[in-house]
């Protein structure tokens, strides 16, 4: 009886994998050398029909053993937000919970013609360990953008405090030759601010007192503002008191990894120390008001003379500036800024 | 396009000397217009009542009322109620079912000096307390008057209310008085308060005074009835102010109301009964309601006239009741809040002309005013979204015992119109923007939002754009949470793992629509992608036959049906997992994403995977199939089929390299 294991009985042809697991059932190894295909088997196993089922569908089972050998050699750190276009693609840097979807709304009104990879940081996986330096992290992410796309130009980004990852990523790159047209921060966090929580509090204060006013102005009377505020008040007291008993333990292990990394990352942004940089460098901020914020903006011009600053607009929310709605104005910012090079 | 709904920020406004802001503030707010400012609704009716004493003035079944009789039964009914105590200042709740009996009691209360406060005679008791308990708290303790039928008495607790049972006491007011007494009201005074649910859950009373009434009859009486005397069916809850403008138009214009009383438990259906009656030349519903007659068979109607409110109306309902009739029939679309007095802005469906998704709202009322302002109460520039204020003599008095929040809706600001003067305006909470036409776009309620994967989603906007689609007549668009259910047991029947503690807050949005023909998830998604961000695009789609309505005709979103694996399209034409490989990635996907079917051709991240889920995904993918799933491979290869081959090729390449399991010798071959 003729073998059946290209196709089921009285059926449509097996799908390749289904193919090859049957082949693996009876230890025989398929390998892919450049255009041929190699078989192991025992002896006897590899009869004439189906010798002539792996001849017939040999494109097949080539074309699916490539995309395999791929899948296995990967570079993890690369995140295609979106593969293709024409445009020098962007290699974004996220924030210290390494999160790449932060990324997803910019590259979406970024438009189709933007290839845009965010970086996936060693240790975001929960089961890599994290990176507790800059430069280390800085030179990983270098090696895996080289490997997956050997020649520049790139466009490097960060956002928040994976600025200085991009900022140093930036300056390897070049310093290996590469061609880096832009580096974007967007709303980057100088290292300066590495005191965690006097940073978190200004923003926390800032952004609570400024929702309070805007919210208090449009009451039409002293007393219902008067009334307002006292239920703030006591809803903040509530919650104070509240919060720390109801306070989860963090027992889920991706929930514990992306903590790990989180602290990893802050202690590698407080030891890092950035050094001159020469080339291009754009600074996007939120809003005008956020120069005076506890980030630090400025501090960068320090390392980098001459970079450019962008500003979102009035009411842009600091803290989401990537997201939407904010994302299609922080876009048309970043437009701007390659424009104004090609203009030049 | 993409946009996020938020209101427009300061410093956006419209400049004073804008041409934009003379016309899109001044002039179109220029809606000065004579009425009775000095009269009370009482007044008019009696004026009517002179004019055509003979006339039938209300209709149920076979018995009737001319305007002479109801005028002396209600005068009757209001002897026996100031016997009672009851008169100026006092509140006489009316909770019956349509009938003749309960106009003559609210004429009878209004004639007392009495405001009336109506309750749909379907509302459940505790709600009844919480309202009796309301006014009594807010008129001295004392329990108000409350007017009721047999049938209904025993919802009503004794020691709430002041029960006065008007078809088992009729002979107890038969005996008095029908001559007219002096009516004890006066413009100022309260008229009705009408009971809407409030955020909190507990129901508000909007108090509106008869100058606030007067205005808007005597506007509606101009421009519905136009010096005709139509007949009025009285179908919609009393407690829904769309029924006010049924209640009083037809009696002061000499028309003739015919009340119409639904069957129990199926209340909703009325609507059917009215237009299989054919009795009546004007009507007064929800867009809802609408749609339910759409089918009947209209050719021989002698309906002339619709006025549509409380709901976003859309044109192609418009434009099939009127090709339904064969005769040249108005069809008004009246937008109002409650507050706001029924309706402060309106406008007539030109079947022509209007070739937007929706029936514009229109422009203002007599002696309305109607703003879109920003964050600083500024006119907003066209194309800038902004909320939606109101002034004018509709406004209502304020919320019944509750200044605070009347504080906090009842704004007085700069007149937006200019000068320094001060205005007193209603914040509507409903957001809307000029076009480029200088038409007003209704966008939704502005507090109807939601947070999906923490993204703030506007569901009223969801709504507009799924009923912009030619096929999709009505729609609702619901945010449920994610219930493990049938898909964590699946998944570990099937693939044997461990489940994970139940994931709260997972919002899903859930799109409910009725079309009049079959669609696909992969249409509707891709209509509503053309507009909307992606947060904002449902994970559900569930089609009705029918939405299912409340008692004032609107959807009753807390009775659409629960998304389940029967109810719910598949995203795709589905494609059930196939391989071995792709059904355990599948049931994993369905345990995680809360979601009770998944098919080999759905795409991930279009089932609301994002943030945490997707590292809980690429976690359990690498422990379920022990290989290095990485979070790259899920974006590239993001539906069940995709990554499923992706997964089997890993799996394969860790076996090539492993060594061989069989003994003796072993033979190659190069293909």
């Amino acid at each position: 009886m003729k073998e059946m294991i290209g196709r089921p009985y009285g059926g449509e042809p097996l799908q390749i994998r289904d193919l090859l697991a049957g082949l693996a059932a009876k230890d025989i190894k398929i390998s892919l050398e450049r255009d041929r295909l190699r078989c192991g088997a025992p002896a006897g196993a590899l009869t004439a029909e189906l010798r002539d089922q792996l001849q017939d569908r040999k494109s097949e089972i080539i074309a699916f053993l490539t995309m395999a050998t791929a899948a296995a050699r990967q570079q993890p750190a690369i995140i295609p937000l979106q593969s293709r276009g024409t445009r020098t693609p962007i290699y974004a840097v996220p924030g210290h919970i390494g999160a790449p979807f932060s990324f997803s709304a910019l590259s979406k009104h970024l438009g189709d013609d933007q290839p845009f990879y965010a970086l996936q940081p060693s240790g975001f996986d929960g089961q890599s360990e994290p990176m507790d330096r800059v430069e280390d992290i800085a030179e990983y992410f270098a090696r895996q953008i080289v490997e997956y796309q050997p020649s520049g130009p790139y466009i490097i980004a960060g956002y928040c405090s994976g600025a200085a990852t991009a900022f140093e990523l930036a300056k390897i790159l070049g310093q290996r030759g590469a061609e880096i047209p832009l580096t974007a921060l967007f709303g980057p966090l100088h290292p300066t601010t590495h005191s965690e929580w006097p940073r978190r509090l200004y923003f926390s204060a800032v952004g609570s007192i400024g929702t309070l006013l805007r919210e208090m102005a449009k009451l039409p009377t002293s007393g219902a503002r008067l009334r307002y505020f006292g239920s703030r008040l006591r809803l903040r007291i509530h919650s104070l008191v509240a919060g720390k008993s109801t306070e989860p333990v963090v027992t889920d292990p991706v929930l514990a990894s992306r903590e790990r990394l989180k602290s990893t990352a802050i202690t590698a942004l407080r030891r890092y120390v950035p050094t001159p940089y020469s080339g291009r460098v754009c600074i996007f901020l939120p809003n005008k008001a956020w120069r005076r914020s506890g980030a630090a903006p400025h501090l960068w011009l320090r390392a980098a003379p001459h970079a450019e600053f962008y500003f979102g607009p009035q009411d842009c929310n600091g803290s989401r500036m990537l997201d939407d709605p904010d994302a299609p104005a922080i876009a048309a910012l970043y437009r701007q800024a390659t424009q104004k090079a090609i203009d030049r | 396009m993409n946009e996020a709904l938020s209101i427009a920020a300061e410093g956006v406004a419209l400049a004073p000397e804008d041409a934009a802001r003379r016309a899109l503030v001044v002039e179109y707010n220029a809606t000065a217009a004579p009425y009775p400012s000095d009269r009370t609704i009482i007044d008019l009716f009696r004026d009517q009542v002179a004019r055509s004493p003979g006339a039938e003035a209300i209709r149920f079944g076979d018995a009737m009322l001319t305007y002479r009789q109801l005028d002396e039964r209600s005068n009757q009914m209001a002897a026996h109620l100031r016997s009672t105590g009851v008169g100026p200042g006092r509140i006489g709740v009316v909770f019956m079912e349509h009938s003749i009996e309960v106009v003559v009691a609210i004429l009878g209360i209004l004639k007392s000096g009495a405001a009336y406060v109506p309750l749909d005679a379907a509302t459940p008791k505790g709600r009844i307390a919480t309202i009796l308990k309301d006014i009594s708290e807010g008129t001295d303790g004392r329990p108000p008057a409350t007017i009721t039928q047999a049938r209904l008495q025993s919802a009503i607790s004794p020691d709430l209310a002041d029960i006065f049972v008007l078809d088992a006491d009729f002979a107890s007011i038969s005996d008095r008085p029908d001559s007219d007494q002096s009516s004890a009201a006066t413009p100022n005074a309260t008229a009705y308060i009408i009971f809407t649910s409030g955020s909190t859950g507990t129901p508000k009373g909007v108090v509106i005074a008869h100058r606030n009434l007067v205005n808007y009859i005597w506007w509606a009486a101009r421009v519905y009835s136009a010096g005709e005397r139509l007949a009025w069916p009285l179908f919609s809850s009393l407690a829904f102010d769309l029924t006010v403008t049924t209640l009083f138009t037809p009696l002061i214009t000499g028309g003739r109301i015919v009340v119409y009383l639904g069957d129990p438990g199926v209340q909703s259906m009325v609507v059917l009964k009215v237009i299989d009656d054919n009795a009546v030349d004007i009507m007064k519903l929800t867009p809802a309601h609408l749609a339910m007659i759409r089918d009947r068979n209209l050719g021989a109607t002698r309906l002339r006239k619709f006025i549509v409110g409380g709901e976003d109306f859309k044109s192609e309902l418009a434009r099939e009741i009127t090709e339904a009739i064969s005769h040249p029939v108005e069809i008004y679309n009246e937008y109002g809040p409650t507050e706001a007095t029924v309706g402060c802005m309106i406008h007539r469906f030109d079947i022509g002309r209007d070739r937007s998704a929706s029936v514009p709202i229109g422009v203002p009322a007599a002696n309305a005013g109607i703003y879109v302002l920003d964050k600083a109460h500024q006119p907003t520039a066209p194309g800038l979204i902004g909320e939606m204020f109101i002034a004018g003599d509709g406004l209502a008095t304020g919320y019944f015992g509750r200044p605070d929040l009347t504080d906090e809706r009842f704004l007085t600001a700069r007149d937006p119109r200019g000068g320094v003067s001060k205005l007193r305006l209603y914040k509507t909470g409903d957001l809307a923007r000029w076009n480029r036409e200088g038409r007003l776009e209704f966008l939704g309620r502005a507090d109807h939002q939601v947070k999906v994967g923490g993204t703030r989603v506007e569901l009223g906007e969801i709504e507009a754009r799924l009923l912009k689609h030619p096929h999709v007549q009505e729609c609702a668009v619901a945010a449920v949470a994610a219930d493990a259910g049938l898909a964590a047991a699946r998944m570990a029947e099937i693939c044997r793992v461990e489940r994970p503690a139940t994931e709260h807050g997972i919002a899903r949005l859930v799109a409910y629509y009725v079309s009049s023909k079959p669609l696909t998830v992969a249409d509707l998604r891709a209509h509503l992608a053309e507009e909307l961000l992606e947060a904002m695009i449902p994970t559900h789609y569930v089609r009705l036959e029918r939405m299912p309505l409340t008692s004032n005709g609107k959807v009753d979103r807390s009775s659409l049906p629960e998304p389940t694996a029967e109810n719910i399209q598949a995203a795709q034409d589905f494609s059930a997992p196939s391989t071995e490989t792709e059904k355990t990635l599948a049931a994993l996907w369905c345990d995680l994403l809360k979601i009770d079917s998944i098919g080999r051709r759905d795409n991930f991240f279009d089932l609301g995977g994002h943030s945490l889920l997707v590292m809980r995904a690429v976690s359990r993918m690498r422990k379920t199939f022990d290989v290095d799933v990485q979070l790259r491979n899920l974006f590239e290869c993001p539906t069940v089929a995709e990554l499923a081959e992706v997964i089997d090729g890993m799996r394969w390449v860790a076996h090539s390299g492993a060594p061989s399991f069989s003994e003796g010798p072993r033979e190659e071959i190069e293909l």
